[in-house]
């Protein structure tokens, strides 16, 4: 018995190794599939177009960017259609951004955010963006620019050094599916060169786009709902002898603190802003030369600021959309919070807003 | 009985930390967060905590029992038939057998799922199956100390390279979801309470791992560490869980824990969840090592049956389930159907054999 | 068995006679018949064995009881001879023994049934004069290694170890070679049952011929079903001086430069004399350095190949594109192109060691630099694989006893098969294994793995990092020795200038 036992168990060990080595999981050698790193979906006409940006990686340091594109009735089927028109198989593991076009934002994307995120290929830190006009056509502005990740890497910079906030997947879908705020965007608008560039935030409510913010909007609801270290501000000045006057900041420093004070029924909050600020450049006929100058100035630096947030909550509140997320604060400051209640009484909340500008010596100033 | 265990085959104290930790933290890691915080929300961690002191007292009553008996009957087995009489011993010993290899079956099942979803989905099964049913003969056929060995480096892997991920992840955590504290009613938190301490249920291990431990008496120390650094990881993964994903998506998201990791982004490699889902094989193949010794173990001191061949039958059984089962949807049903007899069988039969324990002669 | 071995069992009860008579039929045993005049003596002797000029001199002896006109028999020519050790009727068993040592076997007549006497003429001739460790190289610390007779490398043991408790035990063993097989160990350090295993271990063996103490290392080891060394096997004096003072203990036989010392763990491999005699600092990071060497050279190519073939989600973006420019055009799929290249590799290796030395250090340049280079031009891999597999190539001899060194090397191959098929889960999978075949190691009956599992926490100040000497002051604990304290390290009196200025 332990004789037979003994030849089972030395021949198991080959036996088993055959049958392993037929088994494999299925490979996807690197160099032998097209790997998509960006997408985008467009509507045009009652049909959905989706485009892939594609690289080519045959010589050196440089890659061929290609771009496929193809349209059915529903947003699901995109990469089996895809893969008929490529003789390498598409995998989208890398899939660093997806590109929606305005048409189809307003649609509403929340079945592809839902396809996104249950997808295990994806990567949570995929990032999402919105085109001013079809995502075809910004990406393919970029086809000749050597890089299938150009406009990932517009967007990753501008959110490190800019306003522009960078959304990942997850972000966004934190957004989604929290009941107190609403996810944004990136807008990425033409210029005049045909040539792709960061033009605002685009809002959202629930999954349907709504609006866009532009210019200093964009730096407004950053500076509302995070900590920053970076961000330019045009600030106008008083006319003084005709022309006007512009001051041109750069946020060194800024810390939001809220506070609620009242939960409901009619919320109210008090928004402080902790900002040091540097002066980048300015007009040539404004002088600051002592500390009661500086403190002038810093007091009108803050009365502009003061103005452009409440303006800009004003017309969220009107959207009804809260890309700052107001609700998710007083979910977690009061006890039993009702986001219909509270969503209910949106319009008519109050917000007081107090700006503290500490303006910082940046280079010489006469 | 045989006598207590000759030196060749026990291990000192303090490997009772590896293994109590081994079977105190499962495969539910990945998901628990799920499940547990579905109704409690952000003051689950009130659930943990209290989850973990139920397991203290659960430990601190086995080792009363243990102490109670002589040295060759402080086992699992020897203690049902004393307390239980021969046939209705006899049955629970069997009971606990199934149980035994029921958990590690799950365990797999559960694993080889997350695998199959996450890194492999068009892979064919089989060939892996069979791979693993060869290292699990493997590491088991070596006896307590090699199976307290794959504990020991599984639990270091994870503690050396899973936990000082969570660091990465603080760029991506909502701290303010934290907040309000103490929102939910005690029904609520009492209910996350017992769906987190089906999380510990593998914690009557210790019960049949007792006789191998050198002065076992002393040992409990490490026991009460063992829970401890449970609790610690659970907590750690449950705090991160509430601050990184929104209430809503918490419920939506099918294993939390890797979904985290999945964001974390390092020099050389980007989904760092593939290298801590192939970390998890070592840890799982201690938690299936440990629950498939038990149960030879168990078997060879109540029926006689040569562990080996009780080795090789129990992992044909498991084949032809997989064969039989290979339905994933099914794997939760299954685990909830463990998690409730896992209550009767360790939660009221524990506290159970303390009291008679404590109203019967000390033996030894 | 009193002597260990067995003996060949027709000679069991053989008389001197026919033991000569055996011995005659080779060519190079001579049976000289010398006369004194009075009385005629023969000399029997393989004349391959004994020292000429020391026959020289007994022979003067021969010549010097002649004219000193004694009596004549065998005493009195023992009497001139100048050499001692001579025994006088010896039993055959002893003949038989000793003639092989450069014994001589004098006796009166043709008879050697009656007074005889051996008396020693051995040659020392064909060592090696230099006991440099080519094998294990060190850039600082003595140099002096072991070579192929036994008597020396005692002496040199000894000659570091000057004490008495430095126990010498002598086992036969080979039924043909008859070596001589020693084992040292040190009395009051060395754990009695470790010595007691030891030598019912060499007791035991059965064998014919002993070339190198390596095949009683894998005959007596505790399990021959494994690529890893269970003893370390060392031809450097200090290694072995230091195994034997933490209570290990040492073999080696006749013929071979090596010993191998017991029980060992796996970290003994990694233990470089360098790392003490570098201050501990640098000590610790060379050893980990070396660790770290070992994980890459197991690893990296199987990581190559799990990445390249099934996770291309892992690679960041900023590598992917090299990654992929430098697979461009290769035909084969990474598992075969890793193997082709570790093959190649290993090819190297073997040819290496065997090619004589001219043509080697020419034939080296073309493999290394030009067929790596031309593999990249033809495109049969990619230059990033040639680097990884180069390095791993190389880390895996960073390992100071080249024994470990060739276990690492066997075992990336069933790892890269592994990767091959499962991807990072075979890669997983294969550590899986290694972790459980080491934990089931055992070497003299001790765990492999020691002092990380079974856990011993204060043995882990010399294992991962080599703490400072101030420290070191007790023995590891998992060897059991008989004693624990090594030195008493003084306490450091820092005075700080600070405070006293």
């Amino acid at each position: 018995m332990s004789r037979a036992w003994k030849k089972v168990r030395r021949g198991a060990a080959p036996a088993l190794l055959t049958l392993a080595l037929c088994g494999c999981g299925s490979s996807q050698i690197v160099d032998r599939i097209s790997l998509v790193q960006t997408a985008g979906y467009d509507r045009q006409e009652g049909k959905i177009v989706t485009s892939m940006l594609i690289g080519e990686y045959t010589e050196q340091d440089k890659t061929k960017v290609k771009l496929l594109e193809t349209d059915s009735y529903n947003s699901f089927d995109m990469v089996p259609l895809l893969n008929r028109q490529t003789n390498k198989p598409i995998e989208y593991g890398q899939m660093k951004l997806m590109l929606f076009g305005k048409a189809y934002a307003e649609h509403g994307i929340s079945h592809v955010l839902k396809m996104l995120s249950r997808d295990v290929k994806v990567q949570n830190r995929c990032l999402l963006a919105v085109a001013d006009t079809s995502a075809r056509e910004t990406m393919a502005a970029t086809a000749d620019s050597d890089d299938t990740l150009f406009l990932t890497n517009m967007i990753e910079q501008n959110s490190r050094t800019a306003e522009l906030p960078g959304k990942n997947l997850q972000e966004v879908m934190y957004g989604y599916y929290g009941e107190g705020r609403d996810f944004y965007l990136p807008y990425i608008t033409m210029n005049s060169h045909r040539r792709p560039q960061a033009g605002g935030i685009a809002l959202f409510k629930e999954d349907r786009l709504v609006a866009v913010a532009k210019g200093a909007e964009m730096l407004y609801l950053k500076l509302l709902s995070e900590k920053t270290r970076a961000g330019m501000l045009l600030v106008p000045l008083e006319a003084k002898g005709g022309s006007d006057q512009y001051l041109l900041l750069r946020i060194l420093n800024s810390r939001p603190s809220w506070t609620l004070r009242t939960g409901g029924p009619a919320p109210s909050f008090k928004i402080a802003l902790h900002m040091t600020v540097g002066i980048k450049s300015i007009s040539d006929s404004i002088k600051i030369e002592d500390v009661s100058q500086a403190a002038q100035m810093e007091r009108t630096i803050e009365r502009f600021i003061e103005n452009g947030l409440s303006e800009f909550i004003a017309k969220c509140q009107k959207l009804r959309i809260d890309p700052a997320g107001f609700g998710d604060y007083a979910r977690t400051h009061r006890r039993h919070w009702d986001s219909e209640a509270f969503y209910a009484a949106y319009p008519t909340m109050k917000t007081e807003v107090r700006v503290r500008a500490k303006l910082m010596q940046s280079g010489t100033i006469d | 009985m045989d006598k207590s265990k000759s030196d060749k085959y026990t291990l000192s104290a303090v490997h009772l930390f590896f293994l109590l930790y081994v079977s105190l933290v499962g495969a539910g890691l990945m998901d628990f967060q799920r499940h547990v915080a579905a109704l409690s929300e952000q003051d689950t961690w009130i659930a943990v905590l209290a989850a973990s002191l139920f397991i203290v007292l659960l430990i601190w009553m086995m080792y009363g029992i243990l102490k109670r008996q002589e040295a060759s009957g402080a086992h699992l087995v020897a203690v049902n038939k004393r307390y239980f009489g021969s046939v209705v011993g006899a049955a629970l010993n069997l009971c606990f057998i199934l149980y035994f290899l029921w958990g590690a079956f799950l365990t797999l099942r559960f694993y080889l799922h997350v695998i199959e979803v996450w890194i492999f989905p068009e892979m064919n099964q089989w060939p892996l199956v069979l791979c693993i049913f060869v290292l699990l003969y493997y590491t088991v056929s070596g006896g307590i100390q090699t199976v307290a060995g794959i504990c020991f480096w599984g639990t270091l892997s994870i503690f050396l390279f899973v936990l000082p991920q969570t660091v990465l992840v603080f760029p991506f955590l909502h701290p303010q979801n934290l907040m309000p504290a103490i929102d939910h009613s005690a029904a609520a938190i009492f209910g996350s309470t017992r769906l987190m301490a089906q999380q510990f249920l593998g914690c009557v291990a210790l019960m049949a791992v007792y006789p191998f431990i050198k002065d076992g008496a002393r040992s409990a120390k490490w026991a009460y560490l063992a829970a401890g650094a449970a609790a610690f990881i659970y907590i750690v993964m449950l705090l991160i869980s509430i601050m990184f994903f929104s209430p809503q998506q918490l419920k939506e998201t099918v294993w939390p824990t890797l979904s985290i990791v999945s964001i974390i982004h390092v020099p050389l490699m980007q989904r760092l969840e593939y290298v801590v889902l192939n970390l998890w094989l070592l840890k799982m193949v201690s938690n299936i090592s440990l629950g498939l010794w038990a149960a030879c173990h168990s078997l060879k001191q109540q029926l006689r049956v040569r562990p080996r061949i009780a080795l090789a039958g129990a992992l044909a059984l498991f084949l032809l389930l997989f064969f039989l089962d290979n339905d994933p949807g099914d794997t939760r049903k299954l685990i909830d159907m463990y998690a409730k007899t896992g209550e009767l069988l360790v939660f009221s039969y524990i506290p159970l054999v303390f009291v008679i324990s404590r109203f019967s002669a000390k033996s030894g | 068995m009193g002597n260990g071995g067995i003996d060949l069992p027709e000679q069991k009860r053989d008389s001197r006679t026919d033991i000569l008579d055996s011995c005659k039929r080779s060519v190079d045993f001579v049976t000289t018949p010398l006369s004194t005049g009075k009385l005629e003596f023969s000399f029997s002797y393989y004349k391959t064995l004994i020292d000429e000029e020391a026959l020289g001199h007994l022979l003067h002896a021969l010549q010097a009881s002649t004219q000193a006109k004694e009596s004549g028999d065998l005493n009195s020519l023992l009497a001139h001879a100048p050499m001692d050790g001579i025994e006088l009727d010896p039993d055959p068993q002893r003949v038989r023994k000793l003639i092989f040592k450069g014994y001589l076997l004098a006796y009166p007549g043709k008879d050697a049934e009656g007074e005889c006497a051996l008396i020693p003429l051995p040659a020392k001739k064909g060592l090696r004069s230099s006991n440099e460790t080519d094998m294990e190289f060190s850039v600082v610390g003595p140099k002096i290694g072991f070579i192929e007779d036994l008597d020396t490398n005692i002496h040199l043991l000894r000659a570091q170890l000057n004490t008495p408790d430095l126990l010498l035990k002598e086992i036969v063993v080979g039924s043909v070679s008859r070596s001589r097989v020693a084992m040292l160990y040190i009395d009051g350090i060395a754990n009695d049952e470790n010595v007691a295993k030891m030598e019912k271990r060499l007791r035991d063996i059965d064998f014919d011929v002993v070339f190198d103490t390596s095949q009683l290392d894998q005959i007596i080891a505790d399990n021959s079903r494994t690529p890893f060394p269970l003893f370390t096997t060392t031809e450097r004096r200090d290694r072995v001086v230091y195994a034997l003072i933490t209570g290990q203990v040492a073999v080696i036989s006749e013929g071979s430069p090596y010993f191998i010392t017991g029980p060992s763990t796996l970290f003994d491999f990694f233990l470089s004399p360098e790392d003490y005699f570098l201050p501990w600092v640098l000590g610790s990071f060379f050893r980990m350095i070396r660790i770290f060497g070992v994980i890459f050279s197991l690893f990296a190519s199987s990581f190559y190949v799990a990445l390249m073939t099934y996770h291309y989600e892992v690679i960041p973006k900023e590598l992917l594109g090299r990654l992929i420019y430098s697979r461009e055009n290769v035909p084969f799929a990474p598992f075969l192109e890793v193997l082709f290249l570790e093959i190649t590799v290993e090819f190297l290796r073997e040819a290496g060691a065997r090619l004589p030395s001219r043509i080697g250090q020419s034939l080296g340049i073309v493999g290394g630099v030009i067929l790596g280079q031309a593999a990249v031009e033809a495109s049969l891999t990619s230059n990033i694989l040639i680097i990884i597999v180069s390095l791993s190539a190389l880390t895996s001899f960073v390992t100071p006893i080249y024994k470990m060194s060739n276990a690492i090397r066997f075992l990336r191959f069933p790892i890269i098969l592994l990767a091959a098929v499962w991807g990072s889960l075979g890669i997983a999978i294969g550590v899986c294994f290694l972790l459980v075949h080491l934990s089931k190691l055992r070497s003299l009956g001790y765990p492999y793995t020691v002092p990380f599992f079974p856990v011993r926490a204060k043995d882990l100040k010399d294992s991962l990092v080599r703490s400072s000497y101030s420290v070191t002051g007790s023995r590891p604990s998992y060897l059991k020795p008989a004693s624990m304290r090594r030195y008493k390290p003084k306490a450091e009196r820092r005075a700080n200038d600070f405070d006293e200025e």
